[in-house]
C-alpha cells in the first residue's frame, strides 16, 4: 500500500528537481567566486535586492504600472480582435471586405514599428499601449474568426429547427462552439502582451519593470536586472495560469477535460 | 369515455388509427395528448444544380400515421424529409404541413426532427440539451420528466460526450418530445447504433408514438425497421416513389413475426429488383 503513495509523492517532486539543482549550483558557484557578480549575481543577492525594493515600495509601483499597461493594451487589442473575429466569422460579406487586408497587416512584425510608433506617439503611455494592442490583436482575431467559422453547421441547423432565435443561436451555439479556439487565442495573446511590453518598456519608459531593469543596468546592479527578468517571467506565468483556469471552467464539457469529470 | 374526445377535431375522430390509439391511451390513463397533423407533398421536384434528386413526388400522410420512406442511399429520401421539415425549398411543387404551405423557413412550432447523429450541444449538460426548445423552470421540469420517460433521468447532469451513442440518441428523442410535436421526422436516427440498441430504440419510438399520437415520417434503409414501425412503407428509387406497401399489423409488433418477415422479404426483393 505504501508503494503507490511513495510513487505519487516522488512524481510530484520530479519536475522541481532540475530547477532546484540549478539554483543550488548557481549559488555555490557564485559563493565560490567562479562567476563574477557583475556577470550573474547569486540567487541570494537577487532575493536581497527584491527585499530591498519591496521595502521601499518601488517594486510594487513598477509591477503595478507594468501590469496596468499589459491589461489596458490587452483589453484594447483583444477587444477589437474579438469583435472583428466575431463579425467576420458570422458575416461572409464582412469577411470578404476585411479579412484579406487584415491578413496582409498580420505579416508586419509589430515590433518593427517601434521607430515609427515613437515618432507618432513619443515615449508616451499611448506608444506602449498601441504596440501591445497591435501585438495582441492578431492572435485573438485569427482564433476567434477560425473558431466561429468552424462551429458545426449541423448544430446551428438543429438550433434553428428547434426554434431558437438568432440571439440564442449566437449565445448558446456559436459562441460556446468557438470558445476553445478563442481561448487558444487568449493564451497566445497573453504571451505576446508580455513580450511586447518588455521590449517597449526597455526601449522607452520612465516607470515599470522595464524601466527598473534599464535603470539598474546604468548602475551595474545586475541583481536588480535579474530580478526584473524573473518578475516578467512570473507575471507571464501568472497570466497563463489564469487563462488555463478559464479553460478549465469554461471547457469542462470538452473531451480533453473529461477524464477528471467523468463520475 | 366520449367526453374525453370532445376536444379533438371531428375529422380526426373518424380516422380509425387515431381513434384506436386514443382509446389505448385513455385506457392507460396518461392524460390528453397532442394529435398528429397531416402532411401533403404535391408534385414536388428538387434539383441541385443540374441533377434532379426528386421527380414529381406525391405523398399524403394522414394525421397520426407512421410512414417509412425506404430506399438505397442517395435515392433522395433524406432530401424529401428536409423538404417536409422546411429546411430546403422544393424546386417544383409544394409541401403542406397541417394544411399550410411551407415557404422554406423551418416551421418550429409543431415539427421536430431526429437527425442521423444526435446533434447534442456538447457544452450543455444532458438536461439542458433536452430543454433547448424552450426556457424557464416549467420547461426544464418537463424536460426532466421526458428524460425519465426515455430512461435517462439519472444522466441529467452528465456531459453528452460521456454518453454512449444510443443514450445520446435517446436524449435527442427526449429533446424532440418535450415540445409535444405533432409531426416527428426521423432521418435514419438509428443507423449508427448497434443492433441491440437499435431494437430498444425502435420499441421506444413505437411506444411514444402510440402514446402521443403524433404523425411520424421515418427515413431509413433498413427494411426490417420500416416494416416493424410503419403503417405504410414508401419505396423511393432514383427520386421516384416506385412502390407503396400498407402494413396493417396489430401493435405492438413482435420481433421475428412471420407475417412481417414475409412483407419484409417482398420489399427487399423489390429493392433488389428481383421479381418474386
Amino acid at each position: 500500500m505504501s508503494r503507490p503513495k511513495r510513487k505519487r509523492l516522488g512524481g510530484g517532486l520530479v519536475p522541481w528537481l532540475l530547477p532546484v539543482l540549478l539554483i543550488v549550483v548557481w549559488q555555490g558557484a557564485a559563493t565560490a567566486g567562479w562567476i563574477a557578480t557583475r556577470v550573474l549575481p547569486a540567487p541570494l543577492d537577487v532575493l536581497a535586492a527584491a527585499w530591498k525594493l519591496i521595502g521601499t515600495g518601488e517594486l510594487w509601483q513598477d509591477v503595478l504600472v507594468s501590469s496596468g499597461r499589459a491589461a489596458a493594451g490587452f483589453a484594447v487589442g483583444g477587444g477589437i480582435g474579438f469583435a472583428l473575429g466575431i463579425l467576420n466569422g458570422s458575416s461572409r460579406g464582412a469577411a470578404r471586405l476585411l479579412d484579406s487586408s487584415l491578413q496582409m497587416l498580420r505579416n508586419i512584425p509589430h515590433l518593427a514599428l517601434i521607430p515609427l510608433v515613437i515618432l507618432w506617439f513619443g515615449i508616451d503611455e499611448s506608444a506602449k499601449l498601441f504596440l501591445v494592442a497591435l501585438g495582441v490583436f492578431f492572435p485573438i482575431y485569427l482564433n476567434t474568426y477560425h473558431g466561429v467559422r468552424t462551429v458545426d453547421p449541423q448544430l446551428i441547423e438543429m438550433a434553428r429547427v428547434y426554434g431558437l432565435s438568432r440571439r440564442r443561436v449566437f449565445f448558446e451555439v456559436v459562441l460556446p462552439g468557438a470558445l476553445p479556439s478563442i481561448l487558444v487565442g487568449l493564451r497566445y495573446g497573453l504571451g505576446i502582451t508580455w513580450l511586447t511590453l518588455i521590449v517597449a518598456e526597455t526601449i522607452s519608459a520612465s516607470s515599470g519593470i522595464g524601466y527598473l531593469t534599464m535603470n539598474a543596468r546604468e548602475f551595474l546592479q545586475t541583481d536588480v536586472v535579474v530580478l526584473g527578468i524573473l518578475i516578467y517571467a512570473a507575471l507571464g506565468k501568472l497570466a497563463d495560469g489564469g487563462a488555463r483556469l478559464l479553460e478549465r471552467r469554461w471547457l469542462a464539457w470538452h473531451p480533453s477535460f473529461q477524464a477528471e469529470f467523468v463520475r | 369515455m366520449t367526453a374525453l374526445f370532445d376536444w379533438l377535431p371531428a375529422e380526426l375522430m373518424q380516422h380509425p388509427l387515431a381513434v384506436a390509439r386514443e382509446t389505448a391511451d385513455a385506457d392507460r390513463k396518461s392524460g390528453p395528448r397532442t394529435p398528429g397533423i397531416a402532411v401533403d407533398v404535391t408534385h414536388v421536384a428538387k434539383r441541385f444544380d443540374e441533377t434532379e434528386v426528386l421527380h414529381d413526388i406525391d405523398l399524403a400522410v394522414r394525421p397520426g400515421e407512421f410512414v417509412a420512406i425506404l430506399g438505397h442511399s442517395g435515392c433522395g429520401k433524406s432530401t424529401l424529409l428536409r423538404l417536409i421539415a422546411g429546411l430546403e425549398a422544393p424546386s417544383d411543387g409544394a409541401v403542406a404541413v397541417d394544411g399550410r404551405w411551407l415557404d422554406g423557413a423551418p416551421d418550429a412550432g409543431d415539427t421536430r426532427i431526429l437527425f442521423q447523429d444526435a446533434r447534442l450541444l456538447p457544452w450543455r449538460r444532458v438536461l439542458d440539451n433536452a430543454a433547448i426548445g424552450g426556457t424557464g423552470d416549467a420547461w426544464r421540469a418537463k424536460a426532466r420528466a421526458t428524460l425519465e420517460r426515455v430512461g435517462l433521468a439519472d444522466k441529467a447532469d452528465r456531459w453528452p460526450v460521456t454518453l454512449s451513442g444510443g443514450q445520446r440518441q435517446r436524449v435527442a428523442l427526449a429533446r424532440a418530445l418535450v415540445s409535444e410535436p405533432r409531426l416527428l421526422l426521423l432521418d435514419e436516427p438509428l443507423g449508427a447504433l448497434d443492433a441491440l440498441t437499435r431494437i430498444e430504440m425502435q420499441d421506444l419510438i413505437e411506444e411514444v408514438w402510440r402514446a402521443q399520437g403524433f404523425t411520424a415520417i421515418l427515413v431509413t434503409h433498413d427494411v426490417a425497421e420500416a416494416v416493424r414501425l410503419a403503417d405504410r412503407v414508401v419505396v423511393l428509387d432514383h427520386g421516384r416513389i416506385v412502390e407503396t406497401y400498407s402494413i396493417e399489423h396489430p401493435r405492438p409488433r413482435p420481433h421475428g413475426d412471420a407475417e412481417l418477415g414475409r412483407i419484409e422479404q417482398r420489399i427487399l426483393d423489390r429493392l433488389m429488383r428481383r421479381k418474386p
